[in-house]
Parts: structure tokens; C-alpha cells; sequence
């Protein structure tokens, strides 16, 4: 699968006869092919024994030239008009927002990580970006934001990523024009072109894919000649920091990495199983690889995020999802020392430990059902309503002492407590009746009852247990200690423990959430412990706690948690999202943008796209041919030119399947352009197996062929590219432009000749798009999303992954005012 | 990978050299080892040379005596105290209420093939049960029924296991010891006693799937010996038969099918590379094993099919879950001809095509949000206020005529209609008011409105649309004909849909389906068709409809899809469910039973169970370490006894991966008896590595240690056989048994001392368990099950895989009566309380959380 030829060295020298030498010949022998001197010859090459270059990358000074022309092209053809259209297009909405986010410090939380991100977060900082433009809607004409500098990143990325193409083919030991042929394919891809002309991620994602190709298929050469060289040793650490660039884009870069580790793990067994290396080396050969391929990348990617926390220092809308530590780092986040220790008589603020919904709460509002007591809930902020005060309960229900007369006595395990609230002077109670939500035998509702200066019933008596205490703290363990210890409360009649859970009350509650008496607690949802602690008793100079600061690597670990967790939970339905087995067809895009009777829809070079399907599918007949006969004793492998094009195709095939294949498995959202990586893949698949089906033929028909080939992809892009730029079109061009029923661009917001665009074209005027509220209710998306006809009021939707935080914007809670 | 021994056979002659003889000796050469003629001489056995019995079984006589003394033994274990408890136990529940319904001949819907339902249903019918004790909470006592006798079919098809595990050893080339070992180890295995006690359909499961086992490794002996001999052709078909009989009981059967399927295609693979193997001959070989291995285990499945529909003959709670022509095959649900054209003037009855939500319907109640006219739902059941009467409406608005005076118009597409509902005079109407469960921007409500003899305004008026018609009836494309014809009806204002989908509405409507007009209609959802039409301008002699029967393959299509969809819905938490990790560590059981102070635990035997996890374990690593060692040039493989016992390990890993790995890529709710399949191939493959373990020892010394491991499986097995039995138990001992944290047997539960018990036992008193309800509200069950103390109240939960029908005891779905009194005649309001969608409610506590995230206020504090 790999680029390494050492594949077709048998296992081990068979000691009885002479080594065989059915080695493939080396790079320099294969390139004396008569006909590839001859194609040389006829584009003034200079013909003859090329010495080997750096990664096996052997480019001439015309073939230098030839680059620069393309890649002027693709200049040309990705930056055009990149200042239209002047408004927010598709997921600029969340990418746009997240820039001004970083700009501005404000703590957020994003499902990709931050690499892509801070780039083009850098591009609008240079030019002056001062993060104060919302993204609110798709199609909200930009102001005062330097959109262009910030869509240049991801264009320059996909211009990049064309002579990357070139040279990559170049070196796993294609023709020059197969290569040119790769890079005028990718050069004109509608979807790539779209998608790199916006500030999206896909751009960088699949420039870095493509590097981190590049890098590895240069070290598959260096290996061959010799490794443990100091180009060998260049070219690993490049693809080791490569690798780290694309996971450090988006998550989906680890297929990325496992195609690079694949390649590696095949590597290492052919090198097994080649008797001539010993031990040691081969462990130096493992330890070279684990070091560049994992250390470097993982080093990498946390460097990103250590830079992601310098820049999001102040707190933000993303802090609802961290814990308490990590909130306590951000500016305007951060809490007083507070007492260590808790005492009767002391008021304390108590937190729930495994949701993070917040404080013990209480107002004066009363539960329209069960009891009708006054509700007690958990909320988010912190308020004088979340203070409460413990006191001390006695077994027989009589009149406990004024705390402020006894000595000051410690809250220890055991201890039978009840706990007042400070502002309506109720205290914390429970007892029979079902909780409003959670409407189920084992739970019972806690409500605040009681009145001024009356002790209150046996009801309000919760027994204090400890469930763990801080191992820096022994004390933690033994009595309360403020932040320290994780508690439970036992209620003493009942013997149900005080709960809660992400279950929210309707409106009489603010939206705030339940707390309950659960008989059959969940243990993790069960445990309080106390955030703030005060106390008269206490002198001033009495021992002190605050948060422990977490450390990067705990920082890092909690947000890859959380990302992960968001990430698992993107499964809503989108009007434009698609399933994988779509995509090698070609069956549907996206809708990015519909303003002024223009749109942008990203879709696919049609040509380009199928060929490069056609080419997967053929060489997974032509192989699992190859193995049928092998297995019938046919000698196939033992043809130099098999092997070539089987190692050749075989690496780029590998590669396909694993950034194909895995989304299989995602029952997230997925879109079109979660096959883009894919893509580039399949098309230099496709030009790999022009090359073979070419091999025999003269170099000028196989000119010929390359030729028209990009002709047609060419027009091809030039049919579709006013849905990839946003340009005017008319309705019958659009109509004629739908190959298939499934292309659900909407023909009917083009005027229906060019005459009526004139004039309008800079006058902005209100969009047309309303973009579909998200999260709502009891809307049943059932069956196949209707392809029939489609609405212009349901365009224009941004892909709500990335921001479930803006999207749902997140603990609405509030509290009421106190008496 | 197979037991194939042409494995070792390199893919093609080498011509220059004499053909190698590499090949693993045939059983008659293996089986002459000096130590194994020893052992057979010690135990009286005859030595010499042994002619290749059918299926390469080769079992001496003093074997069979040995075997059939085994087997005895299992029957004791197996039956002994088969009558107690005498109530009914864990999934009993589901298996006895199946079993009646096969006996009433009431249609359901279960999740599993029926064969092993069916065997349980011929021994209650043979030994006289009447099919009308309800099963319905555990713990509940039989009465007049001939439980035990249900009983026996599980508990005799598992002793029938352990004879089996013998004869599958031996075949695979194991000594006597060692399958003795194995046969003991099945039959001492708690797991396996306790599952195959009860009415329950893992016993016939594991049977089979050890039966398949059994002949497929006799297909491959004979394979190695003569290929398309007679006895080569009968294991195979038995093979194909037992597979069959595996995937009739349960879908997990697909598993031994994939066992089977990837050793065949291996066997196959072989053959290809084997050069003297001419192309026809290969097809042959293909052509055998298609036709045996995949044709005949599809026509057993379909035959047993064919046996539930035969039985099944009557209307029962599981028609709601099947298509208008499937209920219509059901006695008690057919449906009378009615008139084929509709006409201007027609009553006409309008039925939802893409969900079972039933007929568009209005009652004389009004909604209490939007406009607050009268709704319109749908409703499941046959009922007069399903009819409506089609009346033509003209585009200026004005007065239509009368339709009784015109001539007969018939309903053609583009017409323009109103529809008008027959008991309240009242016409479908929509406007500009949100529906009141989906209240979005692109749905309109829809309504009944106008007073008797109004004509009613333009926002009555639908323009009938025809989707597609009949490919038998032609003249369905060209108008509408009654059943033939789908058609949508568009608002002629509006331009939305009528439209329904799988909402309920809340109490107030009587939780039916919500009907609206929606302007983004999802296909699918916004196609109807008349179900009935009455028109009183037609002659009686017109032409008449009625639903087409469907064949046997269009209902055996139909219900193995709505078996699919149901098992992929069952995805809550039972208390005592478990995922595929914890199962080889036996980390914890199910509680099956608990009254009067005993219980019934499902939990394995401790030793057998971790010594074949711990096979399964060293043969990874000792695999692995081969497969190094190969690559690094050592000749393993060339040692006739790793290829022997790599042959025979790597089928029963095989086994052990395809019944095991799939577990962990389904969602739905797992428990630990979905791990006994794979168990079994677990410890034929400690057998296996105990053979080969042994095989340098002498063979006193190999029948020590096999004793010894008896003798620490057997008293495991007495130590564990109060939960097994459901045995008096004291709380001392029970603690003591606790030998893993999470076990979770209520020891709490027993009584102190043995003397406890005396004089209670045959007493029933009334169960302690009280079933949690099911399908609850806004229970969110966070982090991991609860495991520190078990609640009693929470044991005693059907696992409720079986019966969404009846545990959710289905929508009460009412229609309110219309203004004329009598509207139900008594049958139909029977078959109201049985059609049962109950999967479709919202729950109520989920509106809150909804109208929650629409509401998007500004983070403020408020303080």
C-alpha cells in the first residue's frame, strides 16, 4: 500500500540459492522508459541519468516554469472576484464570528480545533479587524470587516494546494503530463474553488492533507535510497509537523493520520520481516517514526491549543460548558479566597458537582404543582438567592440552639443539619410529593418552607455524608471543607439524597433546574460541595481556599472532552446535509448563499468528480482481479510495471478509503465537503491510473488525450461557475444546467435575462433569506429530505455545528429577584 | 481459519520437485500417538486401526456409555426442581403471553423468528393449555397452565447441548478427556442451567447454534475425506438445515450463519489456489455450498414463516403495526367491497398513506389554541366520523350546485372540491393559524368549520392532485379511484398540503395523530387515499374494490421489516442491561425472580467462564506471537501439532469473534445471555488449548488435572445453585457468594437461617416485585446503572425487548362521540383498545424542554 517498492523483496534470502534479484529497479532505472526519454526529448528536457534529488522529487527548470504557469492560473481562477459577494456566505456566520471572538478574548468553545481558525483570525488582525461585526444571518452585508484579507488565507491555502498536486504525483514517479493533468483537475473543481474563495476550514484542511502527502511520499523515497540521512530525517519531521497541521484544522485530519500510520505500520512489517535488519535497527527504524509521526504531531496540536488559551483569556460564551476551575482562569470569571472551613452558623453557596447547572437555588416563587412550596432549584449565576445558612438539627425535633451562642462547632460527617435560606428565611425541605418534572415513585420535590423565626419540622433535617475529599487536604476528608469536599445529604425522614439533573423546569421556574430527593440517586449526580463559605465566628485571618488553577494539560484534556461530547451530539437534521454514499456521485450540494437573485452552491466539477469515482471503482476490479489470478497462479506481480502502478495506486486507494469509509460510522451531520479531502485523494487516483492507461501509447496522443480531458473539465467548470462565484445567470441556463434532478439549486431566484441584473448589483437590499430557527419543537423531519422543490425561505442555513453555543444561546436562566 | 487441512497444501504443485507431502496427516495416522493408544488401552478401549466413520465422529462403544452417562447427569442437573418457581419467571412473560396468542390465534408482532416460540406453543398446546392465563407480571402464579411441560423445551434442547459439545470435540480431533472436560463444563455452566429452565428462547438458540457447529465439522471431514459423496451431501444439508433453525430463533442465528459463511468462503479460497482443481470442479463445490448453505437455511426461515402466518390467523395487538392490506388477511379486520369510482357527492372515507395513523377524522370538539374551530386528526379505527362527503366547489366562490341534481361527475385531477365532514356538516377547511404541536412558520392548522347549510368560504376549497395510480387499473392515473389512487390535496389559497405525520396530539384531541397544511411537505407524508367511497348516484352493480391480499412473500417481506425497525428501537435502559465489555468478565448478572425469599440470578459458573475468557485471551497472544515468529523466519508452521491445534482453535475463535465483536456495533439494549453463543465456542476453545496444554503430559496425569478442574467447576457450580434454582438461601452465604462488587443479587432478600423457610414454601403470597413502568416521561438516566445497593422495587423488569406492544399498553386513542348518540357497535370499540402505535407519543414532560431552546433571551443576571 505504501510507496515503498521494498514490497516485492521476498521475506527472506532463501540461503540455497543465489539472491534473487527480483527487486523493482530503482527510480533512476525506471525513468529510462524509451518512451518517457522520448517525451522528454520532445519538451526539451535534457535526457540521461538524473541524479537522485532531495525526497526523489525531480523537477526541471521547464517543468519549474510550467508550475509557475499553473499555478498563476489557479491564482487567478480562486481569487477572482473574491470581494463578492460582500456579504456573510454559509458558515462565514460561525468562522467570522469565532475570529471576532479571538480578537476580543472572549472565552469560546468550537467543535474544530483552533490551527485553520487562528489563521484567519490573524489575516483580519493584521488588516485591522476590530471584532465588533456579529455574523449574525447569511447574506448580512459586511461592515467595516476586512472579509477579503481574512477569505485570502483559505484561498492562497487552495491555491497552494495545486502545484502540491504536481509535485506529489511527480514524485511517486508520474509523467509530467499526468501531473499537469492532476493540477489543472484540481486547478478547475468547482467545489474545491468554492469552498476555498469563503472563510471555511476545508481549505486548509485539505492544503495541509495535501502537504502532509507530499511530505510522506518524499520520505517513502528518502527510505529507499538511504535512510537515517539527514534529507530522510527532513522530510519525517516535515510530515510529522504536517500531520500535526491537519488535525490541529479539524478533528477529520486524523484520518489523515491514519493513513500516514497505515502506510507506516506496512513499512515496519516489510522491514520485519527483511532478514537482513537486525534488531537494533529496527527499532531505530520504530523509534524514528513513533518520535516524528506521533510525538511531533501530538506536540503540535497542543502547541495550537496553548495559543488558543493565551488568546481566550476573558470569559466569553463558551464558559458555560467548562468546569468551575477552568472558569475560575478566565478574566472576569475569577473568585475571591473564601473561608476554608464551614462551620454551623456559616452561609455558604453550594454547587452541584456533575451538571453544570449551577448553585442551590431558591426564590420566592412558589411550585404550581405538588406541594405549592416555594421551588428550589439550581441556577447558573452567582446571586444573593443562592446563600444559604447551616444550621444545627436535633435528633428530636426540639428547638435547636442559636448557633452564634455555642462554640464554633465544624460540620463533620453524620451531623444532622438543616439549611436556611438567607434571603427568605425558609429552610431547604422535602417530603412526599412528586417532583414537577421528574414525575416518578423514587423521587420526592424539595421546596423551601417555613416561616420567619419558626424552627421548622423534621422535614428540613438532612443527614451530611462525605463522598470524597481532596488529597491535599486531609482534612477534607474528615469535616467540610469549602471547594474541597464532595458531599451528600441524606434526608433524615426519607432517606433520599439531594439530586439534580439536566432537566429543566418550564417557565414558572425560569427555566432553571430540577432538584429533587432521589431515592435511587445516580451517585455522581448526587454530590454537592460547598463554593463559598463565610461565617462571623470565623477571625479574619482564618484559612483561606480558592480554586486550584488548572494547568495547560488539564485545560486541554477537558476541552478535547468537551469538544468531543458537542461533537457527538451534532445529529439534528440540516436541509442541506447529505450521507456519505451520496457523495461519490455527486448527487446533491450545498446551498451557501442566495442574495440579489445570485447564489452560490457548492458543487463539484461533474466530470472531474465522476472520472475520479470511475477510477476508484476501476481499480478495485482491476485488483481484486489481479488477486483472482494471482490465486490461480498467474505471475502479474512479477511484471515491474503491475508493481509500479499496484504500489502507486494502492497508496492513493488506502488513502481514499480512510477519508472516505470512516464517515460511515458518523451518524453526526455530515455535508458535501466532509469528502473534499476524499476528493483530492481520487483524483490523483484518477491521474495515476491516466498514466497507466496511457503507458503505451506516443506522447503526443497521450498529449492529446490530456487535452481534452481538460477541455472538458474546463467547460465543465465554466457551465457551473456562476453558482461557484455568485455571478448573474438566467433562468434557462440554470434550468439546462440541472444534469441532475437532485441538483436543488433554485433556478427560480435568477432573473430571467442578464439585461435585469444591470444596476443592482451594488445596491444592496434586504435578504430574502430567513434563515430556519434552530432547536425546535415537535418538528418531525420523517423520510428523505423533500428534493422535489425547494424553498427559498429554507436556504440559507448555516451548518449548526459550530455553534451550538451561539445557536442555542445557552443557559437562559434567571433568577428572580429576592423580596 | 476451517477445519481444512488443505490449508496446508501450497497453492500449487511446484513441477520441478516431487509434490511435497506437507499434508497434515489424516485422522487415522493422528490418532495412533503412542500416548493415545495408551490412554484408549487403559480405559479397555480397542487398538488398531479405525475406518472413517461418517462425519469423522469416531466414538468408541465404551465412549458412548461414558456419553450417555453424561448425559444424565445433564438431565438431572437440567430438570431437577423444573416446577419451581411456580410462577412466572423474568421473560416468561413475553414467551408464555406468545405462546397463548399462537393459541388464540391472535395476531402479534415480536422481535424474534418464531421457531422457538412455536416449539413452546406445540408442548403447552399438546399438554392442554387453553391460552388464557395473562402472563402478565413476573412472580405471577401459574394457573391452569401446563408450565412445566413449556419448560421442558428449553431444558431438554439444553441438555441435548452437552452430548453435542462431546461429539463436536471429538470430531474436531480432541481426546475423549478433553471432551469430556467440555461436556461437564456445559453442564455445570449456571448461566446455561438457569437460561434454559425457563420458558425462554436462548436454549433452543444455543441448541442449534452447537448442532451447526456439529455438522459443519463433520461436513469438513467428510470434505477432506470425499468430496460429493452421499455422506458428504447429508452432513452438508444437515448443516444447511441447522443454520435454518439457528436464524429461526433468533436474528442473533445471523451470526453462526457469518461462522459458517466465512469458513466456507475460506474453504472456498483454498480450492482456488489449488492448481489440480479444474474450473468446473470449483463450480461444483460453489454450486453445493450456495445451494446447502444459503438456499436451503432461506426456505427453512420462510417455512416457519409460513407456519406463524397459517396460526396467526385472527385479528390481534399487533395488526397496528402492520399495512392496511396485511389487517385486511386478518379475521376480524377484513374489509367489505366498496365502490371503485368517486364521484362528486360520494362519502368517502380518506386514509393516511405513509404512517398508521388511520382515517382523517373530525369530532365535534374544538381546539384550544390557533383558531379554536373544530379538529381534525387522524384516527386509527373504523368509526363514522371518518366520512366525509366530496363536494365539488366552484372558483368564483359563489353557491356550488347541489351535487343529487347534476350528473355523475367523477373526482378528476385539478378539480377543485370541498370536503365536507358527514356528523357535524362541517367542511376541512385551513388558514393562517399554527398548528397546535408544530408550530412553525411553513405549517398551517387545519380545521372543520361552517355551520350546517353555509356554503362556506374559499378557504374550504382543495385542489385534488393525483400522485400516482394503479398499475392494474389504468383509469387510476386519469381520476380517482377508491384504494388505487394516491393524491394529495393542495390548499387552493394557501398552496399548502394536507399533511400528517407521526405527532400526537395532547389530551385534548384524545392523543390522536395531528393533521396540518403544511407548504413544505415531505412527499411521502402529504399522500392519501380513499379507503371507501359510497355514492348513492351509483348503481349497485358498479364496479367494486376491495384491498388486494397480499401473497405470502409480500407479508413475510412486510414483517421482517417491521421486526427490523422495531429491534433497532429498542434503545432504553432496562436496570439490569449490560454492554458487550463487561460480559467475558462476567461483571454482572440479571435478576429473573425474586418472592417469598428466593431469587433467581442469571449469573455463569465463575471458573468456567473466566477460563475461557482466559483461552480466548492466550489464544490471541500465543497467535500473535506465531504470526512474529513466522515473519522472522522460524518455521512453526511446518510442526504438524501447531497446525493441527491452529486449525482447530482458530474455527472456535472464529466462532467465538463473530458471535461476540458484532455485539458492540448495535445500540440497542444488551444483556448478558446475548453473550452464551459466543460462551459456548469460548469453552470448546479452553477445551482445545487444555488439549493441547496436555498433550506432552501422561495421560494419568492429563485426567488429574481435567478432574480437578471438574471438581473446582462443580463446586462452583453448588456454591452459585441457590440463584440458579431459586433455592432457600441465607443472607450469610449470599454475602459470602458476593464474590465480585458487582453482582447484584439482593442478598437482603433471603432470611437469616434456613429454618425460615420451613412451611412457607408452598404458601404464594403476594409478590414483593412491582415492574417499573415503562416508557415514562422526562426520566433522563445519566452516567453509568447505579450499582451500589439494588432496590427491590426496581428488580423484577421483563427485559422489554419483546413486547413494546403490550408493555406500552398502546395509545388510548378515543374518539369522542359525535353528536349522534350511537356511534361504536361493541366490536369495534374492542379493537380500539388493542391497535397500539405507541412509539409515536411525545412524551409530555418533553414540550417544556422544547419551548425552552425556542426562547432566546439575553444572558443577563439578574441581580
Amino acid at each position: 500500500m505504501s510507496a515503498n517498492v521494498r514490497a516485492r523483496r521476498p521475506p527472506s534470502p532463501i540461503p540455497s540459492q543465489p539472491p534473487r534479484s527480483q527487486r523493482f529497479p530503482t527510480l533512476t532505472h525506471s525513468r529510462s522508459d524509451a518512451d518517457e526519454r522520448r517525451t522528454l526529448a520532445s519538451k526539451g528536457y535534457i535526457p540521461g541519468r538524473k541524479p537522485h534529488p532531495s525526497g526523489g522529487v525531480y523537477v526541471t527548470s521547464a517543468e519549474w516554469k510550467l508550475l509557475i504557469l499553473i499555478t498563476l492560473i489557479a491564482v487567478g481562477i480562486r481569487l477572482f472576484r473574491l470581494s463578492q459577494p460582500n456579504s456573510v456566505v454559509f458558515d462565514e456566520v460561525h468562522f467570522g464570528k469565532f475570529a471576532s471572538k479571538y480578537i476580543k478574548s472572549q472565552y469560546f468553545v468550537d467543535v474544530h480545533p483552533p490551527l485553520a481558525k487562528l489563521l484567519i483570525t490573524l489575516a483580519g488582525f493584521v488588516f485591522g479587524y476590530d471584532g465588533n461585526f456579529d455574523f449574525k444571518d447569511i447574506g448580512k452585508v459586511y461592515e467595516r470587516v476586512p472579509y477579503i484579507a481574512m477569505r485570502l488565507v483559505p484561498a492562497i491555502l487552495g491555491v497552494a494546494t495545486v502545484p502540491l498536486s504536481y509535485l506529489t504525483l511527480r514524485a511517486l514517479d508520474c509523467r509530467a503530463t499526468t501531473s499537469v493533468l492532476a493540477a489543472l483537475f484540481i486547478t478547475f473543481e468547482n467545489g474545491l474553488i468554492t469552498q476555498s474563495r469563503h472563510i471555511l476550514l476545508d481549505s486548509p484542511l485539505i492544503f495541509f492533507t495535501a502537504l502532509t502527502v507530499f511530505f510522506w511520499v518524499g520520505f517513502c523515497n528518502e527510505d529507499k535510497q538511504q535512510p537515517f540521512s539527514d534529507h530522510w530525517w527532513l522530510w519525517l519531521t516535515l510530515t510529522g509537523l504536517s500531520l500535526g497541521a491537519v488535525v490541529s484544522c479539524k478533528w477529520v485530519g486524523l484520518f489523515t493520520i491514519a493513513t500516514v500510520g497505515f502506510s507506516t505500520v506496512y513499512q515496519l512489517w516489510l522491514l520485519l520481516g527483511d532478514m537482513r535488519v537486525s534488531a537494533r535497527l529496527f527499532f531505530r527504524h520504530f523509534m524514528a517514526r513513533a518520535l516524528c509521526l506521533i510525538l511531533v504531531p501530538a506536540l503540535f496540536y497542543m502547541f495550537m491549543f496553548w495559543i488558543h488559551f493565551a488568546i481566550l483569556s476573558g470569559s466569553g460564551d463558551g464558559d458555560g460548558f467548562m468546569s468551575s476551575e477552568f472558569q475560575h482562569t478566565l478574566r472576569g470569571r475569577g473568585m475571591a479566597d473564601t473561608y476554608a472551613d464551614v462551620a454551623i452558623g456559616s452561609v455558604v453557596t453550594i454547587r452541584h458537582v456533575n451538571t453544570q447547572g449551577g448553585y442551590l437555588h431558591s426564590h420566592p416563587h412558589n411550585y404550581p404543582t405538588g406541594s405549592q412550596q416555594q421551588q428550589v432549584t439550581l441556577y447558573p449565576h452567582r446571586d444573593s438567592n443562592n446563600d444559604w445558612r447551616i444550621l444545627n438539627a436535633t435528633t428530636d425535633g426540639s428547638e435547636p440552639q442559636d448557633w452564634a451562642t455555642l462554640p464554633l462547632t465544624y460540620v463533620a460527617p453524620g451531623m444532622r443539619i438543616k439549611l436556611r435560606h438567607a434571603a427568605t428565611d425558609k429552610a431547604l425541605h422535602s417530603h412526599d410529593f412528586r417532583p414537577p418534572v421528574s414525575d416518578v415513585d423514587f423521587q420526592n420535590e424539595v421546596s423551601a418552607y417555613g416561616v420567619p423565626g419558626y424552627s421548622g419540622d423534621m422535614n428540613d433535617d438532612w443527614i451530611f455524608e462525605i463522598y470524597e475529599g481532596s488529597k491535599k487536604d486531609p482534612q477534607s476528608k474528615r469535616r467540610l471543607r469549602t471547594l474541597r469536599t464532595h458531599f451528600r445529604l441524606r434526608h433524615a425522614l426519607t432517606g433520599c439524597y439531594l439530586f439534580s439533573h439536566k432537566v429543566k423546569l418550564p417557565d414558572w421556574a425560569y427555566e432553571q433546574q430540577e432538584v429533587t430527593c432521589n431515592k435511587n440517586a445516580v451517585l455522581a449526580n448526587s454530590l454537592w460541595y460547598v463554593e463559598t463559605a463565610d461565617n462571623v465566628l470565623l477571625p479574619p485571618d482564618a484559612a483561606k481556599v480558592n480554586y486550584r488553577r488548572p494547568g495547560f494539560l488539564s485545560k486541554f484534556l477537558e476541552l478535547q472532552q468537551v469538544m468531543w461530547t458537542t461533537n457527538a451530539g451534532l445529529t439534528d437534521r440540516h436541509t442541506f446535509d447529505s450521507r456519505p454514499d451520496a457523495w461519490p456521485r455527486l448527487r446533491r450540494g450545498i446551498n451557501f448563499w442566495v442574495k440579489d437573485h445570485k447564489q452560490i452552491y457548492l458543487l463539484g466539477n461533474p466530470m472531474v468528480w465522476w472520472l475520479s469515482t470511475a477510477a476508484v471503482f476501476s481499480y478495485i476490479v482491476v485488483r481484486g482481479l489481479l488477486i483472482l489470478r494471482a490465486k490461480r497462479g498467474c505471475k502479474d506481480f512479477e511484471n515491474t510495471k503491475v508493481v509500479k502502478y499496484d504500489t502507486l495506486c494502492g497508496f492513493l486507494f488506502l488513502g481514499w478509503s480512510l477519508h472516505y469509509f470512516p464517515f460511515f460510522l458518523m451518524s453526526r451531520q455530515l455535508f458535501l465537503h466532509h469528502y473534499f479531502p476524499a476528493l483530492y485523494f481520487a483524483i490523483l487516483l484518477s491521474c495515476g491510473v491516466f498514466d497507466l492507461v496511457t503507458s503505451t501509447l506516443r506522447p503526443r496522443i497521450r498529449l492529446q488525450i490530456a487535452a481534452v480531458l481538460v477541455i472538458i473539465a474546463i467547460w465543465n467548470f465554466i457551465y457551473l461557475s456562476p453558482l461557484a462565484y455568485g455571478l448573474p445567470w438566467t433562468k434557462a441556463k440554470c434550468q439546462n444546467a440541472r444534469w441532475l434532478k437532485t441538483w436543488d439549486f433554485s433556478c427560480n431566484d435568477f432573473y430571467d435575462s442578464y439585461d435585469q441584473y444591470k444596476g443592482i448589483d451594488y445596491t444592496p437590499q434586504p435578504s430574502q433569506i430567513v434563515p430556519t430557527p434552530h432547536g425546535r419543537g415537535a418538528v418531525v423531519v420523517e423520510g428523505p429530505v423533500p428534493i422535489v422543490s425547494v424553498d427559498p425561505n429554507t436556504l440559507g442555513k448555516a451548518e449548526p455545528g459550530h455553534d451550538v453555543f451561539a445557536e442555542n444561546p445557552h443557559p437562559d436562566v434567571k433568577s428572580d429577584p429576592a423580596v
